[in-house]
């Protein structure tokens, strides 16, 4: 008991228990910059509280100071001085020999869409832009049903059967294929913005979009306009998401 | 990735360790599967369960054919499946195939799908499944690897799979299932696409009962001991790593002498492989849905004048230009682009386009190494004066290459490799005796080299002056504690 009294076996025990929390309480796990990021709030926070009156950074110190002087802990200090160097000395190690990694692609993942396209020759507006099949409720079922079929015969290689980002080819894509069932993409979008991604593809990208490496094929080749309205209206179905509204004004 | 993995692995252990009065239990409900179905796999196994559904031409292995009450993977003596078997393959997909791992559906909805798909055949699965009792597990070890290669031989299984099992046996173009149509190999040293699963247990079962409704047949009786389907197993495991271990990077390694022509040089096999994953063209017509090379193992090296990259990849069999039996020349190619400028702007990946062109450091059977300019697909033009060469070898379904290249360039057209600046790259490559030419093709997006600096010594120099500067400043607080106190 009089060893938790003691500031310092206090300020240790915070930091370990504040590691722990963070490194394992967290899921998915935070990356180490984060953590180190953490840690050093922690400690600034330790360090406060250790010092908050003269008696308690006293008491703190206490520890530290009979290791370096006391020469009844000789010992404890020879073993000190040589395993902290050794420790520092084997970080740096692991950082000068850190193999380079590749560096990371920057990129606006929701571009701002052109206010029209050149759709086959012909002029689409897409900014205010909404599904026209959506009007037609008694045919619903039928564009949903021909979407699944345009879905499955030329998205599913990329986008997988579950709309996840997670078909045949997606491992050896980079930028990966977007996750349709990922609240972030498709639920927070305006269909005219799928329109204008799904026509133009990856060669219509503005140039922050990295238009270079995006392997996502300019559909307007291969879909009639019709065809992608409806391979959008699948999208939504089959995920239960909800497109975007345009704001009132437009 | 991995919590995908983990999820999938419990989900299988969950079925496989599931006792027969809780699976009865667990039974799904036919009725409720139908909905399930329709969503989730008619797309491709079709309304009737025919495998006729709207993706079926596009694919290959094409989708089962539930009418057929075939099945390829199961654990039992008989042409029955057990429930588990499917449950599995539902949860755990098929990989090399379009079969996805269905986990991320509730396990009702597995189950209940599981009931429908089997109605599609009641007749044909009306028998009670008769599990396999595989012979007494044999741990791995040489000896049991050696006894498994002649195994391997004994029983043919080099006529298909070839003799290092690169699927390029003398008879692996004829290969047909059930249906007609033609199903290669497997490819034993890529063990991450064995459809039934890469653990030992499930390459044990499929020695002992086959592969139902493919050529690949059961081997528990023809084998000279029942233990000799696990002598086998530990040599199909020998045969290829666990994993393909994607790199993102590309690295070329600052070597001090000449840098071997030889594809088989000592030098290459010291070298780390940098694999990439390739995939099918599927942007420009014709179209390359299923696309034969899959993956390249990349090593790199350079001196103070010349670059080499030493490519290996897979290829059942080595073919030249024959148009006329629809054959075409193996190639590969590497893409640069042109200059290489800082920032991350590139040529677009597929071989540039019109205003973005991009450099090609090429290979073809039968014509070597060459250098070209490409401004798209349909576009390559060859540079004159190339200054690039290379030689291949190949042996037992597997190509080995080296290409060569001065590290400067002397014109605009073809870039000048620098140390430790990140380079863009990309692969293509053919398979032409599986019809691949032009946009037919495996490709990649741009992905990075980098010539590491050479001889970096950072690493032994940082480390010690970081010890040594630490131990000092320790010594010194200690020395002005005691001169207080």
């Amino acid at each position: 008991m009089n060893l938790l009294r003691s500031r310092f076996v206090q300020a240790v025990l915070i930091l370990v228990i504040a590691f722990v929390v963070l490194r394992f309480g967290i899921r998915p796990a935070a990356p180490w910059s984060v953590l180190t990021l953490y840690m050093s709030i922690v400690l600034l926070a330790v360090l406060v509280f250790v010092s908050s009156d003269s008696d308690s950074w006293r008491d703190f110190v206490r520890p530290i100071r009979a290791l370096v002087v006391d020469p009844d802990q000789r010992v404890g200090l020879l073993v000190f001085l040589i395993v902290l160097p050794l420790l520092l000395g084997y970080y740096a190690y692991t950082q000068a020999a850190a193999k380079p990694q590749a560096p990371p692609e920057l990129r606006a993942v929701h571009p701002a869409p052109p206010a029209s396209i050149q759709f086959r020759g012909k002029e689409i507006q897409i900014a205010g832009l909404d599904n026209p099949l959506r009007k037609d409720q008694a045919s619903f079922k039928r564009h949903v049903a021909a979407g699944a079929e345009i879905y499955i015969r030329n998205c599913v290689y990329c986008h997988g059967d579950n709309l996840d980002g997670k078909g045949h080819f997606a491992h050896g894509f980079n930028p990966p294929p977007a996750n349709f069932q990922d609240p972030g993409t498709i639920a927070m979008l305006q269909e005219a913005f799928l329109f204008w991604r799904i026509a133009k593809g990856g060669p219509g990208l503005p140039k922050e979009s990295t238009p270079w490496n995006s392997v996502m094929p300019a559909w307007e080749d291969r879909l009639t306009e019709e065809q992608t309205w409806q391979v959008i209206m699948y999208l939504y179905d089959a995920t239960g998401q909800h497109p975007r509204r345009w704001e009132e004004g437009h | 990735m991995t919590a995908r993995h983990l999820a999938v692995a419990a989900a299988v252990a969950l079925a496989l360790s599931g006792a027969p009065s809780r699976a009865a239990a667990q039974a799904g409900d036919a009725g409720a599967g139908k909905a399930v179905y329709e969503r989730k796999c008619a797309g491709c196994h079709g309304e009737k369960g025919d495998g006729k559904g709207p993706a079926a031409e596009l694919l290959a292995p094409k989708p089962r054919d539930f009418t057929a009450g075939l099945y390829k993977i199961r654990s039992t003596a008989n042409k029955v499946p057990t429930d588990q078997d499917l449950f599995r393959i539902i949860t755990a997909g098929m990989p090399g195939t379009s079969m996805p791992a269905w986990a991320v559906l509730p396990e009702r909805d597995r189950r209940n799908v599981l009931a429908y798909i089997k109605t599609f055949a009641a007749e044909k699965l009306k028998e009670a499944p008769k599990k396999v009792e595989l012979p007494k597990e044999v741990a791995s070890s040489a000896e049991s690897i050696k006894r498994g290669k002649e195994m391997f031989e004994a029983i043919e299984c080099h006529k298909c799979h070839g003799t290092e099992g690169r699927a390029d046996g003398p008879s692996h173009a004829e290969l047909k299932d059930e249906w007609g149509n033609p199903l290669p190999p497997a490819n034993l040293t890529k063990r991450w696409t064995f459809r039934g699963g890469a653990g030992r247990t499930e390459i044990a079962m499929r020695l002992a009962n086959g592969v139902l409704g493919t050529p690949m047949p059961a081997f528990l009786d023809s084998v000279e001991k029942p233990e000799d389907i696990w002598h086998l197993t530990n040599f199909i495991l020998s045969l290829g790593p666990e994993s393909p271990n994607y790199a993102t990077l590309v690295t070329v390694t600052a070597v001090a002498g000449p840098l071997p022509d030889d594809p088989n040089a000592e030098l290459w096999k010291n070298l780390a492989p940098n694999n990439i994953a390739l995939m099918g063209q599927v942007i420009v017509d014709p179209r390359n849905f299923n696309p034969s090379i899959d993956l390249v193992s990349v090593r790199a090296a350079y001196n103070d004048t010349e670059i080499a990259f030493h490519l290996t990849w897979d290829d059942p069999t080595q073919s030249v230009d024959e148009p006329a039996k629809k054959l075409f020349a193996d190639a590969i190619s590497l893409q640069f682009p042109p200059q290489i400028t800082a920032g991350g702007e590139r040529p677009y990946f597929l071989m540039g386009d019109g205003s973005d062109g991009v450099y090609l450091l090429r290979w073809e059977n039968g014509k070597g190494v060459s250098e070209a300019t490409a401004n798209g697909p349909a576009k390559i033009g060859a540079i004159a004066g190339g200054e690039a060469r290379g030689k291949a070898a190949y042996a037992n379904g597997r190509y080995r290459l080296v290409i060569k290249r001065p590290l400067a360039s002397k014109d605009a057209a073809r870039p000048t490799f620098t140390p430790a600046v990140f380079t863009p790259i990309a692969f293509q490559a053919w398979d032409g005796g599986a019809g691949e030419t032009g946009t037919k093709m495996s490709v990649t997006s741009w992905y990075y080299l980098r010539l590491e600096e050479p001889q970096s010594n950072r690493r032994f120099v940082i480390p010690p002056v970081v010890a040594i500067l630490t131990l000092a400043a320790m010594l010194l607080v200690v020395r002005i504690a005691k001169g207080r106190a």
